[in-house]
């Protein structure tokens, strides 16, 4: 297991909504360094455990810990600026806002900074902002985005939205990505990129990455570790590979997905 | 025709006065999403802050008009956090917003009737003698008025796109989750935001009552809608339409008193706004970007 070096560990965790428990003390640990998995049939709360983690919701019972740091009720935000950024299931952008511009938004450092400095400090032409177009151009130039710098982000296809989801992030020199359901609705051409992005990010910047996917080849291909949940709690943990043998989770799937998959 | 052209001088009064108004009340509703009613009566208070601090307190009136301006800032946060916040933060849904606003904007009314009685104030400014700048004739007081406009339009312009602040703005106007889950401190710009609109207002207030010189307590909400038309006018959330909105129908209204009646001002103002909006229902500024 790997304890020592756990970057999120999600203890005992429960959430409801009404009378419904979405979540229901899951628990479960990621390593630092890793590309990890989150998977789970439909209703599993998935969503609701992406929701706690990035801040969207305050958790109720049980407590997430990131880098070190409780972040069980901390908004969102202050996740953010911890270096846990998430991306969403339909990707966001600012739509009004030029490509170039959408990388600028994550505030860089400001920890520190007086209000009236973090508020008025001119963002352009000093060192530091220089510093920060270059490297947002660098950014763009990596995930194949530069030619559309100047285009607003609302006219991007839903491709090139997703990819600048991931530079946006990136921008902010984040600790660990939570993406959710990264691959939907995108082509097998961009699936490859976008994997290919993702181990590149973690190779050279040390950046972990935790995914919700339901395309389980991407998870088989890519993931060092799967964590399944069912029923709001975690069903097991391990590699693809032997997961796709665990009788229970065979049956969480309902015996479909999972089979057919493999088989296919 | 020397009157129609004197007119459109007097339209370009108007529109600073109402650019001013118009930028702050779409700024705010860009950041934080619902309209406010009351904003009529933060202009006004402002303009009675004004007159009180210089007529009464006898500070010189530049002094007063600052000081007037950072207590309507200061207001507009306080009734922002006090009141407005608890609702927001329950996500209650915009029409209840909307009442609550509306209230307020009667709470306002009557906190200035009861302090400044419901009779007119007037201004005791020496209005100086029109100065003639081409085919203008303006006096100094309007052109002070302009000028003022004219740095406030340029710095709010050199906020949004040069400082850390305007850019949170615009990306929160845009998006607010998104804004908030890339690290901005949503619940702090939404403050600012009211800070500088709350001060937009007061300064506007100012304009308004130093050059309509009388003014009681129901000048603010007469002047409201011919400032949410301004805003609607050049596409709701957008500064630069709001600044080209005012711009268009300060001139229309002068023009129009000429024309037809200054007393049908207001109503001119809302016929342009139909005009343009069934010519083109997204406002003068269309929300860019969005295919």
């Amino acid at each position: 297991m790997p304890a020592a070096e756990a970057i999120l560990t999600v203890s005992h965790v429960s959430h409801s909504f009404g009378g419904f428990r979405a979540v229901d003390d899951c628990s479960f640990e990621i390593a630092a360094g890793s590309i990890s998995a989150l998977i789970g049939p439909n209703g599993a709360g998935k969503s609701t455990l992406v929701g706690l983690i990035g801040g969207a919701m305050r958790t109720q019972t049980g407590s997430i810990h990131f880098a070190g740091r409780n972040i069980s009720r901390m908004s969102a935000f202050k996740v953010a600026r911890l270096g846990l950024l998430r991306t969403y299931q339909v990707s966001r952008e600012f739509a009004g806002l030029t490509v170039m511009e959408n990388l600028l938004v994550p505030p860089p450092n400001q920890r520190g900074e007086s209000l009236f400095n973090a508020l008025f400090r001119p963002s352009l032409g000093r060192v530091q902002d220089r510093e920060l177009a270059d490297r947002a151009f660098e950014v763009l130039e990596t995930f194949g985005l530069l030619a559309l710098r100047d285009e607003y982000a609302g006219n991007l296809s839903g491709g090139e939205k997703r990819l600048l989801e991931l530079a946006r992030a990136v921008m902010a020199e984040p600790k660990f990505m939570l993406l959710d359901e990264p691959m939907a609705g995108i082509n097998p051409a961009l699936i490859a990129r976008l994997d290919g992005h993702i181990r590149r990010l973690r190779d050279d910047h040390g950046i972990t990455f935790l995914l919700v996917e339901h395309n389980l080849d991407v998870v088989e291909r890519i993931c060092d570790r799967v964590v399944v949940m069912a029923f709001g709690r975690t069903l097991a943990e391990g590699q693809m590979s032997e997961l796709r043998e665990n009788p229970e989770v065979v049956r969480a799937y309902l015996g479909g997905g999972l089979d057919e998959r493999a088989a296919g | 025709m020397g009157l129609i052209i004197q007119s459109v001088g007097f339209g370009l009064v108007t529109a600073s006065v109402l650019a001013v108004a118009a930028v702050g009340l779409t700024l705010q509703f860009g950041v934080t999403n619902y309209i406010n009613f009351a904003y009529g009566t933060y202009l006004l208070l402002g303009g009675y802050l004004t007159w009180t601090l210089s007529a009464k307190a006898h500070l010189n009136f530049i002094v007063a008009a600052l000081l007037a301006c950072l207590l309507m800032g200061a207001i507009a946060v306080v009734i922002a956090r006090t009141v407005m916040q608890h609702f927001v933060s329950r996500q209650a849904p915009l029409f209840y917003l909307l009442i609550v606003t509306f209230g307020l904007s009667l709470v306002i009314s009557n906190v200035i009737e009861a302090i400044w009685g419901p009779g007119f104030q007037t201004y005791n400014i020496a209005v100086g003698s029109p100065l003639n700048l081409g085919p203008f004739s303006l006096t100094p007081n309007q052109l002070i008025i302009m000028g003022v406009a004219v740095a406030a339009m340029l710095a709010i312009h050199l906020m949004l796109t040069r400082t850390v602040l305007g850019k949170a703005m615009r990306a929160m106007s845009d998006n607010k989750d998104l804004a908030q889950v890339s690290g901005i401190n949503t619940d702090q710009i939404t403050m600012v935001t009211w800070f500088v609109t709350g001060c937009l207002a007061g300064l506007a207030g100012v304009a308004l009552t130093v050059t309509t010189v009388s003014f009681g307590p129901a000048s603010g909400s007469n002047f409201l809608f011919v400032i949410f038309a301004a805003v609607i006018l050049g596409g709701i959330g957008k500064p630069y339409g709001a600044m080209l909105g005012a711009l268009i129908l300060g001139i229309i209204t002068e023009v129009s008193a000429v024309l037809v009646s200054a007393a049908y001002k207001d109503d001119i103002a809302f016929v342009a706004l139909i005009v343009v909006l069934l010519l083109r229902p997204q406002g003068l500024i269309a929300s860019r970007g969005r295919a």
